[in-house]
């Protein structure tokens, strides 16, 4: 039970001296105009004083989601990121937040302390009313308010594009501008991981510690050297030796970009080598697209038919084309005319 | 881009935690009768009956209860670590040569990036200064005390 002390007591603990400035009188005069009785109501009263300082342009308030405060709670990255042409979104781990500023005709009351009702009933049964001051830091009429929404992540492709990796050769000379994750954090709005999904759908790869999209010619000369490796070795179709791959093409192309590369085009048969290294497959829609793309990419138009003869003896033996593929990413588009 | 990290208290003494305040919600607006100034000055008086809470403003009576938010508030207070950062660093410069100076400022710029994490490196920052999960909602029209008592208050 709280005792008299304890009510005066401000949230910090520190027993600051509130000089009671109502009178039990004083309490008991306006009680008896709103024609209440004292029997029904608590002993403790509390007497609302705005702060010396009450405009506390400092202060915010924000509304969060149970969520979000244990995770600002248990210290976890929480950040507001935006500019002047980018509305302020919140930024957890995992998720991307617009910020809104909600406004309300009613009043916000701020209160350092309160006693709450079942603290409100004393000990000393002396019919007496207990006064606690209690102090308003801040009268609000508008407070932050946060809607989930998806991350803004289309700038991404254009930073990506700015600096396009082209093999391991041209990179002594390359100074261009070149992003880490924290960069692009720094710059997109979105959360840590809403940002590593956006990286991979757009088949960027980390090399040397920046996020870097291949060059599309680069890209295929890449895959090349996997399906040409495939060939040689005549590795059947359903039990590709990853470990194999990189170990052989590692001294051509970076092992790391082998690596991304072999998994955008391959899918695991969930069967191994006697060794213990995993087999792939190759995906066939993914091939079929990105051959497709190959072709139509220069011309840009192409009669339909002599495409689809085109493409089907591009891709590896045993895949089969179909334009289905194309329609997936939006790839392509077919008309009669 | 402007990053502003949401973060706790970072003093030694606050692992007694972020302390909990409360939001009084009411109808309407506070005007001082005279316009005189507000700071400090007296609003109502609070009572709890076994029901709920009855607030008593001017000549307006509230009825309200306590309620459990769904969505807590967070109380944010701006601070700003990059002056004082500054400050350090400009005391340090004052020592050191001009060239010094210049390498320092290229070297602080690098840092700033990769530790974008980094406390130090942020130059405004809210500080989690409450956490409001409770409030006393007063949702209904203050009801005017009728009275033929000439006023007192």
């Amino acid at each position: 039970m709280l005792g008299h002390k304890q009510i005066l007591t401000s949230h910090f603990g520190v027993k600051k001296c509130v000089k009671i400035r109502r009178t039990e009188e004083d309490v008991r005069r306006l009680l008896h105009l709103a024609k209440l009785d004292e029997e029904d109501l608590k002993p403790v009263v509390q007497s609302f004083y705005l702060a010396q300082d009450f405009t506390r342009e400092d202060l915010k308030l924000m509304e969060v989601t149970p969520d979000i405060l244990n995770q600002i709670l248990e210290g976890e990255r929480v950040i507001i990121r935006g500019d002047k042409s980018d509305p302020a979104v919140l930024c957890t781990d995992t998720q991307t937040y617009d910020i809104k500023e909600a406004g309300t005709s009613n009043s916000l009351l701020l209160l350092p302390s309160v006693v709450w009702p079942d603290e409100a009933e004393t000990n000393d049964k002396d019919d007496g009313i207990t006064i606690a001051s209690q102090e308003v830091a801040g009268i609000f009429h508008n407070y932050l308010e946060l809607h989930l929404c998806r991350p803004r992540v289309q700038k991404l492709r254009y930073l990506m594009e700015e600096n396009l990796y082209t093999g391991k050769e041209y990179e002594a000379d390359n100074v261009d501008v070149k992003y880490t994750f924290e960069d692009l954090l720094n710059v997109i709005q979105a959360s840590p991981k809403e940002l590593q999904t956006a990286l991979r759908e757009l088949q960027a790869c980390c090399i040397d510690g920046f996020w870097r999209m291949l060059d599309f010619d680069y890209q295929f000369s890449v895959f090349n050297h996997i399906v040409n490796l495939v060939d040689s070795n005549s590795w059947p179709s359903d039990g590709i030796p990853l470990q194999a791959v990189l170990d052989t093409l590692e001294d051509l192309i970076p092992r790391k970009i082998l690596e991304e590369c072999f998994h955008w085009y391959t899918e695991p048969v969930g069967r191994t080598t006697p060794e213990g290294y995993d087999l792939y497959r190759w995906n066939e829609d993914k091939i079929c697209a990105f051959l497709g793309e190959v072709i139509l990419r220069p011309t840009g138009k192409f009669n339909l038919e002599e495409f689809l003869y085109t493409w089907q003896s591009t891709v590896p033996e045993g895949i089969t084309t179909n334009l289905n593929q194309l329609k997936v990413g939006n790839l392509a588009l077919s008309s009669t005319d | 881009m402007v990053q502003i990290l949401i973060r706790m208290p970072t003093s030694e003494d606050s692992k007694s935690g972020v302390p909990d305040w409360a939001v009084v919600e009411l109808q309407g607006d506070l005007e001082s009768k005279s316009g005189q100034e507000m700071h400090g000055s007296f609003v109502g008086d609070l009572h709890y009956t076994k029901k709920g809470a009855i607030l008593i403003i001017g000549h307006h009576i509230l009825f309200g209860k306590t309620v459990d938010v769904d969505k807590p508030f967070i109380v944010l207070r701006k601070k700003n670590s990059l002056t004082e950062h500054h400050h350090e660093a400009n005391m340090l410069r004052s020592q050191k040569s001009l060239e010094h100076t210049q390498e320092e400022e290229a070297s602080e710029v690098s840092v700033s990036i990769e530790n974008l994490y980094d406390k130090h490196n942020y130059s405004t920052y809210y500080e989690v200064h409450a956490i409001v999960r409770k409030k006393i909602l007063f949702k209904t029209r203050p009801k005017p005390i009728v009275t033929n008592v000439p006023k007192k208050l």
